[in-house]
């Protein structure tokens, strides 16, 4: 639903994407977009509730917190616990782990590219809204959808067959996981593969025919600068599992590398904002509002000098053309980014299922609490994930401090609904496909916001436009 | 004759009446009957549909915020839904569409619906809540018996 009273564009619920959220639009005194806000509703309080649980529980009970990144929570809690135990985890584990994670990647992203923002790319920003949807996608790309939800099936199929669960994995534990992969289960996995590929590339190939055809909109679509963080590996190359933090700026020199994400508290602070149960935080050496950051598959190809896999290093080649030596900065380019993440998660995955280690016996190591504090990290499908951990002498968890991606991109999220909303939005005319384009600016990020909620989920954006004396001029609600 | 019957709960456990489906799935699990499948998840996902030709009848338990303790219905492929609004969130009714859409199935689904009222962080779920869970219980095994009678 819209509604306009005054001059104020009120977005909720935001439709497509996760959680509760509510876009406002503020406008001045003549009618323009002045400022625009992304408030998240929701406080979650999960560190809270963690609190006085054994450490060692966390990889279990994180999970919990997200449906849609689930892996990436129980890799950063058996980090943080392998911190406190000093502990090494098993190489098989590791291996297994690491597959997991990149079958999570792959399920999360084609969530979101072919069910939740395609139907902009291919029906149209100014469709029906009753027919720009994933059955309105169903309805005349049936192939394209199956292969969405087979992508997705792929992704919690190598949960499932390793750890026995599709989701909330219960086997990703201290030391590694709790069982080895059968030959059996490693086969179909592999099996997969051919399939996930050539889906990758369909929708590698409507994104690009896309962006040939809308040059000017997919380049400016909520286009601005920022830096940039993700992990890399000892050499620049990108990672998604394991490895050290590059943070970038906007020309893409590098300005840190190889930071070691236990130190986050030193190069990350966050500022509260009065509307948004989510802060603001900033890379600390540049103070704010200059240290506003990126994280998420746009930030990692931006901080990455190279892939890890071929056919992901020639989109890579690509990708980094589009941005002529500098960062890609165009918000739209996060679908293009997550879809080479899906190719190169899809070719490691096959490369680590032929790893003559995977289906070793001895796939966890074991040990005890020998440090009061631990720190893991792992970059989920929205961005780099940190999970802070300090027990008290018996390991029950006296602080939890989790540092999400969405979070992150909270103040490039605002850019960006700001930016799209004064190119887009005519307050005397508020037509319904500039106000999806305001949504499709946060659906860009594809944040997770509730993490989580069934049965309250049903209530994702209000989209408001208020005037300059905060009077509600239009509301929209998506139901 | 195919008289294999789903069971398809979920809701977050760690939500206090959240998860009022899955308490109820566990309690029929126990029951172990013949050609019931139990499945529970923390969200209804789109790649479920992959999953459903063997089964006859499917029967979602889940938690919501309808006005009576219990709701039992048949979803209908005429209802309107069409919009995917997150992930955490896909309705039955866009899911049997879906399904007819993309891969010809007429579902046979039901959805039990169990009011729920408090979503903190608990991992209890509330002590008011058990006579409306065994009360889902009775009606879900009691849809089971008829289901599998008619097959």
């Amino acid at each position: 639903m819209a509604e306009i009273t005054g001059k104020r564009i009120t977005i909720n619920p935001v439709t497509r994407i996760e959680g509760h959220a509510r876009i406002t639009l503020h406008l001045d005194d003549d009618g323009a977009v002045e400022d625009a806000r992304f408030h998240v509703n929701e406080f979650r309080g999960f560190e809270t509730f963690c609190e006085g649980r054994y450490f060692t529980e966390m990889p279990s009970i994180s999970p919990r917190i997200c449906g849609i990144c689930p892996v990436s929570h129980a890799v950063a809690s058996a980090k943080a616990c392998e911190d406190i135990m000093q502990l090494t985890p098993a190489p098989t584990g590791n291996l297994l782990r690491r597959i997991i994670h990149l079958g999570q990647m792959v399920s999360s992203h084609a969530l979101s590219f072919f069910h939740l923002s395609s139907p902009d790319i291919l029906l149209g920003w100014d469709a029906d809204p009753a027919t720009r949807n994933i059955l309105g996608i169903a309805e005349q790309f049936p192939d394209l959808a199956r292969r969405g939800i087979r992508l997705r099936k792929f992704g919690q199929e190598i949960s499932e067959r390793i750890t026995g669960k599709k989701i909330h994995v219960m086997g990703i534990v201290p030391g590694g996981v709790g069982w080895p992969l059968t030959d059996e289960n490693r086969q179909a996995l592999l099996n997969w593969i051919p399939e996930v590929t050539e889906t990758t590339r369909m929708g590698l190939d409507i994104f690009k025919k896309y962006r040939d055809a809308q040059p000017e909109e997919v380049d400016q679509f909520a286009n601005f600068e920022s830096l940039y963080m993700g992990t890399v590996g000892p050499e620049g190359e990108m990672e998604l599992y394991d490895g050290l933090l590059r943070v970038v700026d906007a020309d893409g020199a590098i300005i840190e590398d190889q930071l070691d994400p236990r130190r986050y508290l030193e190069f990350i602070a966050e500022r509260p904002v009065d509307w948004s149960y989510l802060k603001y935080p900033y890379f600390k050496p540049k103070g704010y509002p200059e240290g506003c950051y990126r994280v998420g598959p746009l930030a990692r190809l931006n901080v990455a000098s190279r892939m890890k896999t071929p056919q992901a290093q020639k989109e890579f080649e690509e990708f980094k053309a589009i941005g002529n030596g500098r960062p890609v900065h165009g918000s739209f380019y996060f679908h293009y980014a997550r879809l080479i993440e899906v190719l190169a998660s899809i070719e490691e995955t096959r490369e680590l299922l032929e790893h003559p280690a995977i289906t070793d016996a001895e796939t966890q190591t074991t040990g005890n609490r020998n440090q009061a504090e631990g720190i893991g990290c792992s970059e989920a499908p929205r961005g780099t994930l940190f999970h802070h951990y300090i027990t008290n002498n018996d390991g029950t968890l006296e602080q939890v401090n989790l540092l999400i991606a969405t979070g992150q991109n909270n103040p490039a999220m605002n850019q960006s609904i700001l930016q799209v909303a004064r190119r887009y939005v005519k307050t005397d005319d508020v037509k319904e496909g500039a106000l999806n384009r305001v949504e499709a600016a946060i659906r860009c990020y594809d944040p997770c916001l509730s993490c989580s909620t069934h049965a309250i989920g049903s209530m994702p954006l209000i989209l408001e436009i208020q005037d300059s004396h905060g009077n509600i001029l239009r509301s929209i609600k998506r139901e | 004759m195919n008289n294999k019957l789903l069971v398809v709960a979920y809701g977050n456990v760690t939500r206090q009446d959240d998860g009022a489906g899955v308490h109820v799935a566990e309690r029929i699990r126990l029951k172990s009957l013949p050609h019931v499948t139990i499945w529970t998840y923390h969200q209804l996902n789109l790649e479920l549909l992959e999953e459903l030709e063997p089964f006859h009848t499917i029967i979602f338990l889940d938690a919501g915020q309808q006005e009576e303790d219990i709701a039992l219905r048949q979803i209908e492929n005429k209802t309107h839904q069409r919009q995917l609004v997150s992930s955490h969130h896909l309705s039955p009714e866009l899911f049997v569409q879906m399904a007819q859409t993309i891969y010809g199935q007429t579902l046979r689904l039901f959805v039990c619906s169990i009011r729920a009222e408090q979503f903190g962080l608990d991992d209890n779920i509330r002590p008011e809540m058990e006579p409306r869970l065994r009360q889902a219980e009775a009606m879900v095994l009691n849809l089971i018996q008829k289901e599998q009678h008619h097959a």
